[in-house]
């Protein structure tokens, strides 16, 4: 990797607690690696090559990767990959919008390269992983050598692709909450084809709780996410205020769209236009009331 | 040649180089190892016009370790040779399009070199700038001449005016077509090394003798002194045409002064930003139809964007303009045809070259001319389809027109007619379907007398002087992925009585091939192929065999005199075309093709999705039903790109979204099997009646795609590509004043 000018050292920890030794030490000036798959593209632009250190996380697999029930919750092993989660029959059970994120996430050949904690740590608002996991609760756990904490992903990310870790602490894993009974859940990702695209918009849901009454549907718990219509994927809290608000209806329907459509801040960029973003984001929020008031 | 049974044309033999090429062991350039090699690489201008006022190196690098090169190491004359002797080799004081060469600098590698590159500070003077066809029409920023017009071609027959009085419905519409990148999977590449006075060349090209004649006239050499070699080819779709004249003088003239052979390979982002795209076109067609629906007049006013130089653009138009009348008789017909200057990038050969352009704003009128006239569009085409005996819009007489065949063989098998009136009633749903159809036909080969001067030669060496009878094709010819080397063996040993395996064909390289006119214009298999059976006749002939004599046969009569060479040069009269007022014969065959596109549109998202594509094409004869098959469906798939997804997003005339990320191309999750029927008229001017099938199969796929999205959606779209962003305005914002949608 080096050229002989920026001397780079790669160093290759066999386990967790020698990670964040190496990472109390060196921190300031290295940089983990997991799947490599963002890594390896930012490395060719030379001004983004590592100076210091690279800390290749493999040796953590046995570790870091997997997926398992603890207590009331879901882990999600750092290293996990996206093609793992795709195959999980617990995740299929637990956490089908990140099942349906993991399907449509680049081509078979990234799915096998890329971890769920390098989509986290990466933190894209274009990710495809963060919007599920966004509307299923998730809450990171971060350690280092003074020892773990836990932050909701919700206020995981200061700004665009800022994660609030410092540079002492390694991402070791993802929880997520366990499927409530009868949720009514979607991933919807919107690019520019079937493969191999970033996210134009990306919607997540969950609800719960949703029952039919005379003047319309009850949405007891609901929980919205969306992707690439700002600087970090977004948690919608707005939107949900106000399903929770009232019976739902074409007119809340109405209201929901468009306090989403001023809750997000989509831009124009090369991938689309901010008119697009917001017109879609609020089809898609469209579509998925349809399908809770269908099937309350 | 058509009592005795075929036994290999018609045949699906394994392409030549397929192992290799799937597996990786095929050689490309990059792939060359060559002791002493340098890298070269290319300082370009950040700018789209201006002033070059000084060059600075960095005091602080140590400037010994590489080698640099600008306009003054030019042995003559800065100009790369071609129509106009426009573009310079390197800018030396102006600059006219972003990216333009500027320094050369090699060095032992390329990290190096790069590094030598980022420590030049270019500072210029910047003007201002004409980037889209409109500003160069307007000419106020003058990028060539007075008017910014490369070149005017007008086309005129019967009596324009009164066709219009004849005509019921009257429509004028503009269409606009963007560029479109060629995105070979292998970018530019050549080395070049200097070996005594001889000048070698290693390149990924299409055209060997393009490339030795740029050569030759820029370091002012004879024939032998450039000898060019074309490696293993990874796509070339008309982007290795005449690009890799400039790559390879580049390359040679860091050789001559680094002293030893240089390579230079583009990375793609490179290769998207600095070499030549698909002309953008705005076209203006008025047409009128009687009350049959049958066209009475048409004018068409075509603009080509050509960008900075001139290149190819003069012939890139005149086929744009042979082919704007599509596949339909008309009485009375204009074409004006311009190709423009703007500061962008030039443009140049690509897949189509004009065609493609012409035929999507061509065959979206007569969708739109059809809704006019009540007629859906598979009936609009049935009455206005050449037929044989018909003219075309230069006065050609068709003795063959398979267009009416190819419409109703591809409406049947996609059951055009029932699912055109199923997707008429009226649709509420969440996805919304639509199928439309392209009729359209293709010149093959050289436009007009553009075969009499290139004289395409071929070699057919038959050697029964050792143990085995050596059989050799000599050709310049490439072979770029379209199966050049596995059609042109058939064909010989189809003739000769052989084996596949007993006929070889000889490497692309200019010391031991003769030159065959470059491997553009459909016209490899037609023309060159039409050689190579002549070739192997005329041997037979000569040795007083009949055909299929077979190699036993061959080395007998061949016992005597050991070995014969036979020469072939391609030489049609050039009385057939009149160029200076565009009449007569423009294509020795034209192919003909009905595209039928089936689309659905997720009306949450306006995503659509390319259901069906079946699609029926006149080839004349399939000499590999395979590799026909194969060029058609790649085709299609580039013409559903340039349709639905590919979009060069320039900005100030540079191309911002230059990776595959951002240019987005169809993957096959995006397409669907593409039902191809192969229409065998046996009627082309190739070897047993082929006709040219490289191009064709592109310029379909566009209004094809566009016709069906159009009914979806109860509107219309002419200008392309249509994204969904596109097709979200146009459900939003319906453009005003439009009595055609
Ligand atoms: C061709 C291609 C297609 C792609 N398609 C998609 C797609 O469809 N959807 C999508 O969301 N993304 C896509 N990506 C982006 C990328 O694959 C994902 O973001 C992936 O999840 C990154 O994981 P990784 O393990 O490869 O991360 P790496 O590249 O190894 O690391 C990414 C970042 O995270 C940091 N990091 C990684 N692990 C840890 C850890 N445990 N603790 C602290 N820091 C850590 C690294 O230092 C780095 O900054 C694509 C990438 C490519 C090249």
């Amino acid at each position: 990797m080096s050229r002989g000018r920026d001397e780079v050292e790669v160093l290759a920890p066999s386990s967790l607690r020698e990670a964040v030794q190496v990472l109390a030490e060196v921190g300031a000036e290295a940089i983990p690696l997991a799947g490599g798959s963002d890594l390896m593209v930012a490395f060719r632009d030379v001004s983004k090559l590592p100076r210091g250190f690279v800390l290749d996380l493999l040796g953590l697999e046995p570790e870091l990767r997997g997926i398992e029930l603890v207590e009331d919750e879901v882990q999600i092993g750092a290293l996990t990959t996206v093609d793992d989660i795709l195959h999980s029959s617990l995740l299929a059970a637990e956490a089908r919008p990140l099942v349906e994120a993991a399907r449509c996430f680049g081509s078979t050949q990234i799915r096998n390269r890329a971890t769920i904690g390098g989509n986290v740590m990466n933190g894209s608002p274009a990710a495809d992983s963060l919007p599920a996991l966004l509307a299923l609760d998730a809450r990171v756990t971060l350690l280092s050598s003074e020892g773990p904490r836990t932050v909701p992903l919700y206020s995981f990310y200061a700004d665009y692709r800022r994660p609030v870790a410092k540079p002492s602490e390694l991402l070791v894993s993802i929880r997520i909450a366990r499927a409530p009974a009868n949720p009514i859940e979607s991933f919807r990702k919107v690019a520019a084809r079937r493969a191999q695209a970033i996210a134009k918009v990306i919607l997540a849901g969950r609800a719960w709780d949703v029952r039919a009454e005379e003047e319309g549907v009850r949405i007891g718990e609901i929980r919205l996410a969306a992707g690439s219509v700002g600087p970090t994927p977004m948690r919608l809290f707005e939107t949900e205020r106000i399903l929770r608000s009232e019976l739902l209806g074409p007119r809340l329907a109405a209201e929901a769209v468009a306090v989403l459509r001023s809750e997000i801040t989509p831009i124009d960029d090369l991938r689309s236009t901010a008119a697009y973003r917001r017109l879609v984001a609020g089809r898609l929020l469209e579509d998925f009331l349809g399908s809770l008031l269908l099937q309350a | 040649m058509t009592e005795r049974a075929m036994r290999l044309v018609g045949n699906r033999p394994p392409q030549v180089q397929a192992r290799e090429r799937v597996t990786g062991e095929a050689q490309y350039v990059d792939d060359l190892a060559i002791p002493g090699l340098w890298h070269g690489v290319t300082l370009r201008s950040p700018i789209a016009r201006g002033r070059i006022v000084e060059i600075e190196p960095d005091p602080d690098f140590d400037w010994s370790r590489v080698v640099l090169v600008d306009a003054r190491d030019l042995p003559g004359r800065n100009v790369l040779p071609l129509i106009l002797d426009d573009q310079p080799v390197l800018a030396e004081r102006e600059i006219r399009h972003p990216f333009e060469p500027v320094m050369l600098i090699a060095a032992p590698d390329r990290a190096l070199a790069l590094e030598a590159r980022n420590r030049l500070n270019l500072r210029y003077e910047a003007k201002p700038i004409a980037v889209e066809i409109s500003d160069a029409l307007e000419a106020r920023v003058k990028v060539f001449g007075e008017d910014n017009v490369f070149k005017q071609i007008d086309i005129a027959k019967g009596d324009l005016e009164a066709g219009f009085a004849a005509a019921t419905i009257e429509l004028e519409r503009d269409f606009w077509t963007g560029p479109q990148e060629q995105l070979y999977m292998e970018p530019q590449g050549m080395i070049a090394a200097w070996e005594g006075d001889q000048l070698v060349l290693r390149g990924s090209l299409q055209c060997p003798y393009y490339v030795q004649a740029a050569a030759r006239a820029v370091f002012g050499l004879e024939p032998e002194q450039v000898r060019v070699i074309a490696c293993e080819l990874g796509g070339g779709f008309g982007g290795k045409e005449e690009y890799p004249s400039l790559l390879a003088v580049h390359a040679a003239l860091l050789a001559r002064k680094a002293g030893r052979p240089v390579k230079m390979v583009y990375d793609r982002a490179e290769d998207m930003q600095a070499t030549t795209k698909r002309h953008p076109s705005q076209t203006r067609i008025r047409a009128g139809i009687d009350a049959e629906g049958r066209l009475t007049a048409l004018a068409v006013d075509l603009v080509l964007d050509g960008g900075a130089y001139c290149t190819l653009s003069p012939v890139v138009l005149s086929r744009a303009v042979l082919h704007a009348g599509s596949a339909y008789a008309c009485p009375n017909v204009a074409v004006r045809g311009r190709v423009v200057a703007t500061n962008t990038p030039p443009n140049g050969a690509f897949r189509g070259f004009g065609a493609p352009q012409a035929l999507f704003a061509m065959e979206t009128m007569m969708d739109l001319l059809a809704r006019a006239a009540g007629l859906d569009p598979l009936e609009m085409r049935r009455r206005n389809a050449l037929r044989a005996g018909d003219e075309t819009s230069t006065g050609q007489v068709l003795e063959q027109a398979a267009a009416a065949d190819v419409l109703e063989r591809a409406a049947e098998a996609a059951d055009f007619r029932a699912r055109r009136e199923l997707y008429d009633r009226p649709q509420t749903g969440s996805i919304r379907r639509g199928i439309g159809l392209s009729l359209i036909m293709h010149g093959c080969g050289f436009t007009g007398a553009g075969e009499s001067r290139l004289k395409g030669r071929l070699t057919l060496d038959l050697d029964a002087r050792g143990e085995q009878l050596l059989v050799q094709v000599r050709t310049g010819s490439t072979d770029m992925g379209q199966g050049m080397r596995t059609t042109f063996k058939q064909l010989a040993a189809e003739i000769l009585g052989l084996e596949l395996d007993e006929v070889e064909v000889a490497a692309q390289d200019t010391a031991l091939v003769p030159d065959s006119g470059p491997t553009v214009a459909s016209r490899t298999l037609m023309i060159v192929g039409g050689l190579v059976a002549r070739a192997a006749r005329q041997a037979l002939t000569s040795l007083g065999l009949e055909e299929g004599a077979g190699a036993e046969a061959l080395r007998l009569a061949l016992a005597g005199r050991g070995r014969l060479e036979i020469e072939e040069v391609h030489e049609p009269p050039a009385t057939l075309f009149d160029e200076d007022h565009y009449r007569g014969q423009a294509y020795p065959s034209w192919g003909y093709a009905c595209t039928i596109c089936e689309v659905e549109v997720d009306m949450t998202t306006f995503e659509p999705r390319i259901v069906d594509v079946v699609t029926c094409q006149d080839v004349g004869r399939a000499i590999h039903p395979g590799i026909v098959e194969g060029q058609i469906q790649g085709g299609i798939a580039q013409g559903l790109g340039y349709a639905a997804f590919e979009e060069v997003q320039m900005h100030d005339g540079a191309m911002v979204n230059a990776n595959f990320n951002r240019y987005i191309v169809p993957t096959a999750m995006d397409l669907p099997p593409i039902r191809v029927l192969l229409h065998e008229s046996g009627q082309g001017a190739g070897p047993f009646g082929a006709k040219g099938i490289g191009e064709m199969p592109v310029d379909g796929a566009a209004p094809a795609y566009v016709s069906a999205l159009a009914q979806a959606l109860r509107t219309s779209f002419r200008e392309l590509p249509v994204t969904p962003e596109a097709i979200a305005e146009s459900f939003l914002r319906p453009r005003p004043g439009k009595a055609d949608a």
